[in-house]
């Protein structure tokens, strides 16, 4: 539904420039408002980690050279919805976050806000 | 021709013998006159001499010398001399003829001329020669007498009683012979009487039989005669006997004319001749008519009849006397006595001085060495050469007796002794017979002396008969010894054993008694002497003071025994007669010590032998036998009894005793035995019972003593008992005997039928029974079969029978196992009509029944019936048990041996199809028995090689040497009992390949466990080696470990890879070891995968194996290997290095990840610079030009990054190089300064790409590489930064010299550069960047952190 990212906070983490430059600009453009982008795991823990809490997050999964299941885990621990970015297969993604919505890159805009707008449905 | 010399014998002979001497006798049968023997001489010269006509007939050829008188009878034979008597003797030569063989037979004869009508009678007397053998014959002839009466004088009838008588007598005369004279006188009298025959019968000594003797017939023909008076006429012969004569007149008016018409007899008379109360003769004279006889007839028949027996009787002495004189002649002529006739001569007054010789027999001639002729006439102190005077006195006064005497002195002469007896003939004629009696009288000397020897050997005997002692005897004998010889001293030495010592001395009385031996070595003396003869006689020894000494050795079996010795006090020595007296005593006497000793030996051993007599066990007794009259054996007595004999016999003091009356019933055997043995001495041993005792005995039976003492010993036992066992075992080995037959029988059938009906017929034909019958019960004991059976005169009964149809009584027998005997069965109570009925109609009066039990149940019965009732013996039904017991032995063992032969035959078939070789050794010399033909496919090598001298050596030669200890010692076990496998190799001989060879050997052992064979069987690896062989190889030469495991992982065994690959042992492997060589976290995988296993049937796992500090990579399949029934036996498993492709595989997905991330990455890169440089363009070219060059730029790092072997990395010079050659027309200077091989990855290479790329456009539009004399300087390096493990890339690009366009063009330009430079570089990679648009140109720098060396995500390098 349109409007659901209307005023929530994303948290963006992806280390790729263009992507992640692409991703603000298209959730932006959905109303929302962009926490990050961050371009590492460690960027990524920061800036939840100041108290912050973003709605939902989109997380690319393959970060420079970790995984970013570390900060998946921090915000499923928060109960922050989020989704899954990868390059890779899916099936390379850790059990415990199957439930995890994915999207392969690459990936339209329109599919990326409609997971989250799912998410922020359920929310 | 004169025969010249020597005839001076034949001095006279008147005429004849002048004619004698004159005529040439040598070649006639006589020889030469001078060769004529002695006997001829003194024949011829007696007969040529003598008045009488005589005449001589000598030789063979009885040569005929007549003397003068008989040469000059009238009627005589005229000249006869020299011719063969009785040749030329006429009308006599006949009946001299016959008459000179029995002269020569030396029986005088008579030939009565006169009934020949001749004028001379003839005397033959037989001539003997110095052998007494008959060499001629003298010829007396006396005249006939009464001439006219010595014709033959036909009788006339009637003539005077007393002529005729005269006749008779005057014809019986002369004659010799009896039976000449009976039958002249039955002529005679036959023709004197007129009667047809006249006969003369002799009677025999009994009277009554008779013979007749002469007759007289006319007409001869005459049938035979009976030859019995008592036959002929019983009361004749009585009145015959009596003296009676008996005449009859007429025969046909007597009882037994018959048989006198058989004879031919009309009338007789019969004249019986009675002497001395006997009847010797009947004379008789019968006519064919019938004959008033006369009484003259009657008498003058009896008178005839008695002088013709008289006649008889003197002829009969005659002859006798003739032979006897004829005896006496020839006694003569051979008496060995010497015998002479002689005449005393007298002197003037009558005194007998002498005497001549007139006649000497051959002997006297011999005796004196003188012929007769020589001797003959001469006075006997001429001949005689030892004549003493006395002589003619002795004989004088033996004539003066008359009778013959004895001369009273043995006459010496020539050195012999003679003994004369003299014989008066009359006056002073005397003969004497001369005895040479010189032997005699030798013979007599010796005999005296034997005499005198005899005596005085009587004497010592008798001297030492009653001696006891040894000692007195020896003393004793030399005692007498000496007295007889005169001796001072007799001793004897006896030698003792071999060594001969002086034995006991003996002295003899008398003087002289000291000195004994005089210091001789008696053994010596006589030893010296025993070498010669054996009876050595010592020579006389003469001491010094003068005594003579002999020794006498007796030596018995060439051993010297004893010695006597004596001595005497005179010089002369010892004659032979002594010394033989000596050793004759010194025999006797030693004879007597020997006696004496061994009498006393003897009565130690009878003391001896009393005490066993007391005390032996058996029983031992003296009998003596009784006899009655006919010499059979009745009774004995019993004499000595010992202790024992009372106890063995029961008879109490039966010492004195008789047999008869101790024990009444006693049998005759035991009489005649004992008789038997006393009178044969031959010792008899038997075994018998005694009825009367109730015993039975075993007997020796001696005699003892001589026979005449009919004394028997007797040594016995009781052996009643004894007997009463042997009985028992006589049965038993009857039965045994039996069994044994049967055995025998049996043995070699196979047949299980045919054995039970051979083991019947043994049995029956063995029992004498009806049937023997074999049962067979069925395994539930329901039923009997029978097949096999005897019966000998019934049916036999065959098939198959209800047990119970037998009876209850009898079934229960049966399955109890007990044996029924049924003697009679009719005799059964408990039998009822009917079952008597059913026995009867099987012809069963007795019957035996004998189960057969095995392991408590009916397995058989054997049946007996017999017809007739009979009482079975325990013997007969243990027989029968017996029999029963092996006969069903025998029919099982037959059936076990048809099975077992079937099964030995299909092991037989077995063994020989089976390719594998199965044998058989025997355990002690471990030498094959058995191959099958398999041996020889195996081996190589034909069975009769392989089994040819000594197998074994020759198999353990085929294997090979290393192999050898193994085999021997597998078979060493085997023979122990074990059960052994092992494999060996052999070379097989036929092509010298090598083979693999598996024994499964076993023992066999017999009954008592001990091994007697090892059995085995051969199996051919070689293929199958091979093949393991090939797969051992192939698994120690593949690369995969393999393991084999059971269970749940437990390891059974892993190949050697294993072992090399994780260094672990077999010990520390098998099991859960494996697990240790695992990498520590993969071991639960193991496990875990292990514990799926079953469920799964397999498994395949990857874990790392540790492998020095680091480990590498296997995958590992497991898979179950099943048998037939699918379960698992045990698993099979690999494992395989797999950590190179792991990590390929690794690589691979990195890569792949790599690729997808890329490629997924690129199209976002792409849209994303589409957009941007859609927003920075004016229009579709514009954004077609600057869209193309950028995707270039992108497609040139991609180019670089998918390179082969540099899979995400490329260097930054050859990327700078690669962007800065893709500017087409590039102008100006270019300068690059760098460290080659400063690795990039590939999303910073591609931002660096795109980077450098927008500043090359750049630079082509306006900047440095658009203006010839522009500058552009890129320069970079790799700096480490301090506190920080990764190295930056510091890049400076510096254009110079370029005419800057207008700012706010260069701005709208490089917006996208810009942006990638200063917002996305330091955002994706945390890059330092600067960009500075300067007067001369772009500087821009960038320091960017690259990583170490480029990993992967995992792993660390190999």
């Amino acid at each position: 539904m349109p409007d659901l990212l209307r005023g929530r906070t994303v948290l963006v983490v992806e280390d790729e420039y263009y992507l992640a430059d692409d991703l603000r600009r298209g959730l932006e453009a959905a109303g929302a408002v962009v926490l990050g982008p961050a371009a590492s795991l460690a960027d990524g823990l920061r800036l939840i980690g100041d108290g912050r809490s973003p709605d939902l997050a989109v997380l690319d999964v393959n970060l420079r050279d970790v995984t970013v299941y570390e900060l998946a885990e921090a915000l499923m621990a928060r109960g922050i919805p989020f989704v899954f970015a990868t390059g890779y297969d899916a099936a390379r993604i850790p059990e415990r976050f199957e439930a995890v919505p994915k999207l392969l890159k690459p990936f339209e805009m329109g599919a990326l806000t409609a997971a989250l707008e799912a998410l922020a449905a359920r929310g | 021709m004169r025969d010249e010399g020597h005839e001076g014998w034949l001095g006279g002979g008147g005429d004849t013998g002048a004619r004698v001497r004159a005529r040439d006798w040598a070649s006639t049968s006589l020889g030469p006159i001078t060769c004529w023997p002695a006997s001829l001489r003194t024949a011829l010269t007696l007969v040529l001499d003598h008045p009488l006509p005589m005449a001589l007939a000598w030789g063979p050829e009885l040569v005929t010398f007549p003397n003068d008188a008989c040469a000059a009878l009238p009627g005589g034979p005229g000249d006869v001399l020299g011719r063969p008597f009785p040749e030329g003797w006429g009308a006599a030569r006949r009946g001299l003829a016959s008459r000179i063989a029995g002269a020569l037979d030396g029986a005088a004869a008579r030939f009565d001329g006169a009934s020949a009508g001749l004028a001379f009678d003839h005397c033959l007397s037989p001539v003997r020669d110095a052998t007494g053998a008959v060499v001629g014959i003298i010829d007396t002839l006396t005249p006939a007498l009464a001439p006219e009466r010595a014709r033959f004088v036909p009788p006339g009838a009637g003539e005077e009683r007393e002529t005729f008588l005269l006749r008779l007598s005057d014809a019986l005369r002369p004659l010799t012979e009896a039976v000449e004279v009976l039958d002249v006188a039955m002529r005679l009298l036959a023709g004197q009487l007129d009667v047809m025959g006249a006969t003369c019968l002799e009677i025999d000594a009994d009277e009554d039989g008779f013979a007749l003797i002469a007759s007289h017939e006319r007409s001869p023909a005459r049938a035979s005669a009976p030859t019995r008076l008592s036959a002929f006429a019983p009361d004749m012969a009585e009145a015959y006997r009596a003296g009676s004569t008996l005449s009859c007149r007429d025969t046909e008016l007597e009882p037994e004319r018959d048989a006198y018409r058989a004879v031919g007899i009309r009338a007789w008379v019969g004249v019986p001749l009675v002497k001395q109360g006997r009847l010797l003769a009947i004379v008789g004279v019968h006519s064919r008519e019938p004959r008033d006889w006369t009484r003259e007839e009657v008498r003058l028949l009896e008178d005839v009849a008695e002088r013709a027996w008289a006649a008889v009787e003197r002829a009969r002495a005659e002859a006798a006397l003739a032979a006897s004189e004829g005896r006496y002649r020839s006694f003569f002529e051979t008496m060995r006595q010497g015998y002479d006739e002689c005449e005393m001569i007298r002197d003037a007054t009558g005194r007998p001085v002498d005497y001549r010789v007139l006649d000497v027999n051959p002997a006297f001639e011999r005796l004196l060495g003188m012929t007769a002729g020589e001797l003959r006439g001469r006075r006997a102190s001429e001949v005689m050469p030892d004549f003493e005077e006395w002589w003619p006195a002795e004989i004088d006064r033996i004539l003066a007796t008359g009778a013959p005497g004895r001369v009273g002195r043995e006459v010496p002469a020539f050195d012999r002794f003679y003994e004369v007896t003299i014989y008066p003939r009359g006056g002073d004629r005397f003969a004497a017979v001369c005895d040479d009696i010189t032997e005699r009288r030798r013979v007599e000397l010796v005999r005296r002396e034997n005499e005198a020897r005899q005596v005085f050997l009587l004497r010592l005997s008798d001297a030492l008969r009653p001696l006891g002692d040894p000692g007195e005897i020896q003393e004793t004998a030399c005692r007498i010894m000496a007295e007889q010889v005169g001796a001072e001293w007799v001793g004897c030495a006896e030698a003792c054993g071999g060594d001969q010592t002086i034995g006991r001395q003996f002295p003899a009385a008398g003087p002289g008694a000291t000195g004994g031996w005089f210091g001789r070595d008696p053994f010596r003396s006589a030893d010296r002497d025993a070498g010669d003869t054996g009876s050595g006689i010592a020579p006389a020894h003469s001491t010094s003071d003068g005594r003579s000494f002999v020794a006498v050795p007796l030596v018995k079996a060439e051993d010297l025994v004893v010695v006597f010795g004596a001595r005497r006090a005179r010089p002369s020595g010892w004659t032979p007669a002594e010394v033989s007296l000596i050793e004759e005593a010194a025999d006797r006497a030693w004879a007597a010590v020997e006696r004496a000793r061994a009498e006393v030996a003897r009565r130690a051993s009878e003391e001896r032998y009393r005490t066993l007599f007391e005390s032996i066990d058996q029983g031992f007794c003296v009998i003596e036998v009784l006899f009655d009259e006919a010499g059979a054996p009745v009774d004995y007595l019993f004499l000595e009894a010992n202790p024992a004999f009372e106890s063995k016999t029961g008879l109490v003091e039966a010492e004195g005793k008789r047999m008869r009356a101790l024990a009444p019933g006693h049998e005759q055997f035991w009489f005649d035995t004992y008789g038997r043995v006393a009178r044969t001495g031959h010792p008899e041993r038997f075994q018998h019972r005694a009825e009367a005792l109730g015993r039975w005995y075993d007997v020796y039976a001696l005699r003892l003593g001589p026979a005449e003492e009919n004394r028997v010993a007797i040594l016995f036992d009781d052996i009643t008992e004894r007997r009463r066992a042997e009985t028992a075992l006589r049965e038993s080995e009857e039965r045994q005997a039996f069994l044994l037959k049967l055995s025998d029988t049996l043995r070699p059938i196979a047949d299980p039928v045919e054995i039970q009906a051979r083991a019947m017929r043994v049995l029956g034909e063995h029992l004498g029974v009806t049937r023997a019958q074999y049962y067979e019960a069925d395994p539930s004991a329901t039923y009997l079969d029978s097949q096999g059976g005897y019966a000998d005169g019934a049916p036999p009964v065959v098939g198959r029978f209800r047990i119970d149809d037998f009876g209850q009584h009898v079934t229960e027998a049966y399955r109890a196992g007990r044996t029924l005997a049924v003697g009679d069965v009719t005799a059964e109570a408990r039998f009822g009509a009917e079952e008597l009925g059913a026995y009867a109609a099987l012809g069963i009066g007795a019957y035996l029944g004998v189960p057969v039990m095995k392991a408590g149940r009916l397995a058989g019965i054997v049946g007996l019936h017999q017809a007739a009732k009979r009482d079975w013996t325990p013997a007969e039904v243990a027989l029968v048990e017996e029999t029963a017991d092996r006969t069903w032995a025998a029919v099982e063992r037959a059936r076990t041996e048809a099975a077992l032969r079937e099964s030995e035959e299909r092991f037989r078939q077995f063994g020989e199809a089976s390719r594998d070789v199965l044998w058989i050794r025997d355990a002690e010399t471990l030498q094959w028995q058995y191959l099958t033909p398999a041996f020889e496919e195996i081996y190589g090598l034909s069975r009769e090689e392989a089994l040819a001298n000594d197998n074994y050596r020759s198999w353990m030669d085929l294997i090979v040497p290393e192999d050898r200890a193994r085999a021997a010692d597998s078979v060493r076990s085997i023979r122990r009992g074990a059960h052994v496998t092992f494999d060996y190799r052999i070379r097989r001989p036929s092509d010298r390949a090598i083979r693999w060879l598996r024994n499964t050997d076993f023992p066999i052992a017999d009954a008592s466990g001990q091994v007697i064979m090892v059995g085995g069987i051969g199996h051919d690896l070689t293929e199958l080696r091979e093949t393991e062989l090939r797969l051992q190889t192939l698994i120690e030469g593949m690369p995969q470990l393999v393991w084999r495991a059971v269970g749940g992982g437990t390891w059974t065994w892993a190949s050697p890879q294993w072992f090399e690959y994780t260094g672990q042992s077999a010990a520390e492997s098998l099991g859960w070891g494996w697990l240790e060589a695992l990498y520590p976290p993969d071991r639960e995988t193991a496990r875990e995968a292990w514990a799926h296993a079953l469920e799964t049937g397999g498994f395949e796992v990857e874990y790392r194996l540790r492998r020095g500090e680091g480990f590498r990579w296997f995958k590992t399949r497991a898979t179950a290997v099943r048998d037939g029934t699918g379960a698992i036996i045990e698993w099979l498993g690999t494992s395989t290095d797999i950590h190179e492709l792991r990590e390929l595989q690794e690589r691979q997905r990195i890569l792949v990840a790599e690729l997808q991330h890329r490629t997924r990455n690129l199209m976002a890169v792409v849209r994303s610079m589409a957009d941007r440089t859609g927003d920075g363009s004016q229009d579709l070219d514009d954004f077609l030009q600057r869209f193309r060059a950028r995707l270039e730029a992108l497609a040139r790092v991609q180019g670089l990054l998918s390179r082969l072997g540099e899979t995400d990395r490329v260097a930054f010079d050859e990327l700078l190089g690669t962007e800065i050659e893709a500017m087409p027309g590039a102008g100006g200077q270019v300068i690059l300064e760098g460290p080659r091989g400063i690795r990039l990855r590939s999303s910073m290479a591609q931002m660096l790409a795109m980077a450098l790329h927008e500043l090359a456009t750049n630079a082509m539009k306006y900047g440095a590489l658009s203006q010839p004399r522009a500058v552009l300087a890129v320069r970079w390096s790799a700096r480490r930064s301090d506190g920080e493990n990764r190295p930056w890339l510091d890049i400076e690009w510096r254009e110079s010299g370029v005419r800057m366009p207008p700012a706010d063009r260069v701005l709208a330009e490089t917006g996208q550069g810009r942006e990638l430079i200063e917002r996305a570089l330091p955002y994706q990679f945390g890059a330092k960047t600067t960009f500075a648009l300067e007067e001369d140109g772009v500087h821009c720098t960038i320091s960017i952190p690259v990583s170490a060396s480029g990993e992967s995500a995992a792993g660390s390098a190999a």
